[in-house]
């Protein structure tokens, strides 16, 4: 009973009006990105002729503007590497993918905290290219390239022009920015929103919008229901004294169990923040919380299984250890320099 | 006709495999439907975001969960 109160009484403390205004904007923005983003123009820059410092770019924000289903992060992942730019683009791909997804990154912001929450988003983008170009470097030259150009180029421009899907998602990603906190200007970004939407945007399209947001709500709101339950409970029955054993400091121990606790741990999309969070309230220092926050999300041991099969065992392991290794670095740096 | 849902099993490929079999069902077609999980075999129709359908080994769509009413015009 005790438990079931936990997980009750996270959900009660998490939903404030506040909070749940910011959601709902995060889901429109997802929404969005899911229906308008052309994935045309961001496909072609993964292409065996792209420029790679372009490729590398977009591919460490991908998780961001493809909205990719997570079983779809492998099969890009092998064509990219296989038919197109390469392992080095494809592994930041990989690792990026599912670490940059607006919702969860918008959850450890209101969750967690500004400070973690900037040093996930940074990170994660960080990581992924540096991961990226060191498998590269070690790999590119035993990689047999059959470079297939045809299949990243996707014919699905819309009838809007490029600045106005730039105009459009920038006044969204700032009405999510500036949120509940400042209703003076979020209502004045709504008003120019809502004058963009009746310039720019056909009925049949925005009617698509909100077809494709309340279908993400409804895939995912649930997910995020029992995350914060979960994450409840298990504030109820784990003891304060062990997390702060093992990882109640910021040394380099600490986030690297933490940062190989989370690439095991398989974490359903968005679950891993309220998680992580609980692990935070009951001790665990923010440095080792960031490792788990950043080795989490793209890896699980279901998930590194599937990936030796693509790339092979040495490769997948070499990555696996980039994974882990850099992303306790990167918790212990922001553990003693930010937080 | 053979039908092939390209996909490596989560939810929103099988969902695309249940609207292929009602689409199918509802058109009252003769219909083999194949589901391919196998990463190398998607990759080989050029196919980059899943789930996808293909028709007669003709890719009709990727990145798409389709209505039956959709997957019907493919048929």
């Amino acid at each position: 009973m005790f438990i079931l109160q936990g997980g009750w009484q996270a959900l009660v403390d998490y939903l404030t009006i506040h909070r749940i205004i910011s959601l709902f904007i995060a889901f429109f923005l997802s929404g969005a990105i899911a229906q308008f983003m052309s994935q045309g123009a961001v496909l072609k820059h993964f292409g065996p002729n792209a420029k790679k410092a372009t490729s590398y770019f977009i591919a460490s924000v991908s998780g961001a503007i493809l909205a990719v289903c997570s079983c779809s992060v492998l099969p890009m992942f092998a064509s990219i590497r296989q038919k197109g730019a390469g392992i080095g683009p494809a592994v930041t791909f990989l690792f990026s993918g599912p670490a940059i997804n607006i919702l969860a990154i918008t959850f450890t912001f209101s969750l967690i905290g500004k400070d973690v929450g900037f040093v996930r988003v940074f990170g994660a983008v960080g990581l992924s290219l540096v991961i990226g170009l060191i498998m590269y470097f070690v790999y590119n030259k035993s990689e047999v390239v059959d470079a297939n150009e045809a299949m990243f180029e996707l014919d699905d421009a819309g009838e809007r022009k490029g600045w106005q899907n730039v105009l459009f998602f920038a006044t969204l990603i700032a009405i999510l920015i500036s949120g509940v906190k400042n209703p003076l200007p979020t209502l004045l970004l709504t008003a120019g929103l809502m004058i963009e939407l009746y310039l720019f945007f056909s009925k049949e399209e925005i009617k698509a919008w909100a077809g494709e947001t309340f279908s993400l709500a409804k895939k995912i709101a649930p997910l995020f229901i029992i995350g914060i339950f979960l994450a409840g409970v298990i504030k109820a029955i784990i003891s304060p004294e062990l997390m702060v054993r093992f990882v109640g400091n910021n040394s380099l121990g600490a986030n690297l169990f933490s940062s190989l606790f989370g690439a095991l741990m398989y974490f359903s999309t968005l679950t891993e923040v309220p998680i992580i969070n609980s692990f935070i309230e009951l001790g665990m220092q923010k440095g080792p919380a960031t490792a788990m926050l950043l080795a989490g999300p793209s890896l699980s041991l279901p998930n590194m299984i599937i990936i030796s099969r693509v790339m092979g065992i040495k490769r997948a392991l070499t990555y696996i250890v980039l994974v882990v290794i850099l992303s306790a670095l990167v918790g212990m740096l922001a553990g003693a320099i930010i937080y | 006709m053979k039908i092939k849902i390209l996909g490596t099993g989560c939810a929103n490929c099988k969902k695309l495999e249940v609207n292929a079999v009602q689409a199918v069902k509802e058109m009252g077609i003769e219909a083999e439907i194949e589901k391919v999980e196998n990463i190398q075999d998607i990759m080989s129709y050029g196919v980059m975001k899943t789930p996808a359908l293909v028709v007669d080994e003709k890719v009709k769509a990727m990145g798409k969960i389709l209505s039956p009413e959709e997957i019907k015009k493919h048929l």
